[in-house]
């Protein structure tokens, strides 16, 4: 039942050339801007902050982290500096998985080793702000160093689920 | 009346293309999910040092309740199971990071790595068994035990539940305590049925004064303070007496319904969280004779 009527009603706001004239304005509002935005194809990414924190779940795997990345297609985005923000993060990044993860990528710019001193340099940061926050895995997979096993990255969005066997 | 979403199919499978597109282009939803999330961050309680965190959203579905947290300048990451829901996301051009996971199979995240994590109305899907291999005891206790791990230490976890009965809720509680949160339930607008809503406040580590659970919303905007649940309580038992009152008694007090019966269901009526007119001295006073 449920099927149906969704359907119908997806159609209908879908096709109707003239918007509903029971349905109040802001519910169309929210309708145009959404068919705006799928036409204008912008994607949101996978960046390596999130790479940073993932880790492989798979059953038995003692150590998941880091997941390795094969990458296919990486993108660049601008996103805004924050230096509180990395300030805070930076205690929680495992830096060597950054560091690593970046090379894959294609950003070799970041230092071996970082200590806590480097965050007052703005050279620094600007570079961590870089690796952390703007580059963006769009398709490629993610692989877990124990198992070997493939988590394909579709469109930014890694498929973590798991097979029933994984769990 | 309609059926619990959670009954009808799977989560990946109930929200296909076209309930996701139908939940996301609703602004009646829209506009529940804004305030759920808003009122989530609020009980997060995070330090107000305008320093972005690292949040989760858990079940973040299109997006919207991770909206609100870019709203409030934080960065975060969304776990859902419905793929459909994930690339409405994509198309709304959200600013977190997403990922395509089922909570029942743990998080899978590095150890206390997150700064606080909100989830909207997503935790009662645990409760049920949608494979043969599914059992909600192993699944909530995956979860949580993985949220727990995931979560620095003193941070915390906001959960919108809708539990389905009282079990469900009992169930969720009592794996979120036993793996080792500390905290309990909020309950916003207790005694109405529609504006009802529950939020799970678990803290991270044993409990201590921080970890206090925050009072729930009795009316829009203004949480009860202390004084005010006290007024409630000595008002409830005027009530109860009133509600006792021999029959006989109340026949004989022809004068119909005073201002005293005006202000208890003005009372009550608040307590839902109904729009209420304001008490003035005008209130339940009768009108001219002329009219």
């Amino acid at each position: 039942m449920t099927d149906w009527r969704s359907a119908s009603r997806a159609q209908i706001q879908l096709d109707s050339p003239e918007p509903d004239h029971r349905a109040d304005h802001s519910k169309n509002k929210v309708q145009f801007e959404w068919l705006k935005l799928k036409y204008e194809d912008k994607l949101r990414r996978m960046r390596l902050l999130t790479h940073n924190m993932l880790s492989s779940n798979i059953k038995g795997v003692t150590n998941g982290f880091p997941l390795l990345i094969e990458v296919e297609k990486v993108v660049e985005k601008a996103v805004d500096f924050n230096a509180d923000f990395l300030r805070n993060m930076f205690a929680m990044i495992e830096w060597n998985a950054l560091v690593e993860a970046s090379r894959t990528v294609g950003y070799s710019e970041l230092p071996e080793n970082a200590e806590s001193s480097m965050l007052d340099s703005d050279e620094f940061l600007q570079k961590f702000h870089h690796a952390l926050l703007e580059l963006h895995l769009e398709e490629g997979a993610l692989v877990c160093p124990e198992t070997g096993r493939k988590f394909t990255v579709n469109k930014g969005i890694p498929n973590m689920l798991l097979h029933e066997d994984e769990v | 009346m309609t059926s619990r979403p959670e009954l009808q199919a799977p989560p990946e499978i109930f929200y296909n293309d076209d309930e996701a597109r139908k939940y996301t282009s609703s602004s009646r939803i829209i506009d529940i999910q804004a305030k759920l999330s808003e009122r989530a961050v609020e009980l997060l309680a995070l330090p107000e040092d305008g320093v972005p965190r690292l949040l989760l959203d858990i079940g973040c579905g299109s997006g919207l309740s991770g909206e609100t947290l870019t709203e409030y300048g934080h960065q975060w990451i969304g776990l859902d199971i419905s793929e459909s829901m994930l690339s409405i996301a994509l198309e709304r051009e959200v600013e977190g990071d997403l990922m395509l996971g089922d909570m029942g199979q743990g998080l899978g995240l590095r150890p206390g790595v997150i700064d606080g994590a909100i989830s909207i109305s997503a935790v009662q899907w645990l409760c049920n068994a949608d494979k043969s291999s599914h059992d909600p005891r192993l699944r909530l206790k995956a979860f949580f035990g993985s949220l727990y791990r995931s979560l620095a230490r003193g941070a915390r976890a906001v959960l919108q539940v809708y539990p389905e009965n009282l079990a469900q809720r009992e169930l969720i509680l009592g794996f979120a305590m036993r793996s080792g949160f500390s905290g309990g339930v909020v309950v916003d607008f207790p005694h109405s049925t529609k504006k009802r809503k529950e939020y799970l406040v678990l803290t991270c580590g044993p409990p201590s004064l921080s970890s206090a659970t925050p009072k729930g919303k009795a009316e829009d905007g203004e949480s009860c303070s202390d004084e005010e649940s006290s007024g409630d309580e000595q008002n409830q038992s005027v009530y109860v007496a009133d509600r006792n009152r021999p029959r006989k008694k109340q026949k004989l007090n022809k004068k119909g319904k005073g201002r005293e019966w005006v202000m208890r269901k003005k009372e009550q009526m608040r307590r839902k969280g109904n729009t209420v007119p304001l008490d003035t001295k005008y209130t339940a006073r009768k009108r001219k004779a002329r009219f």
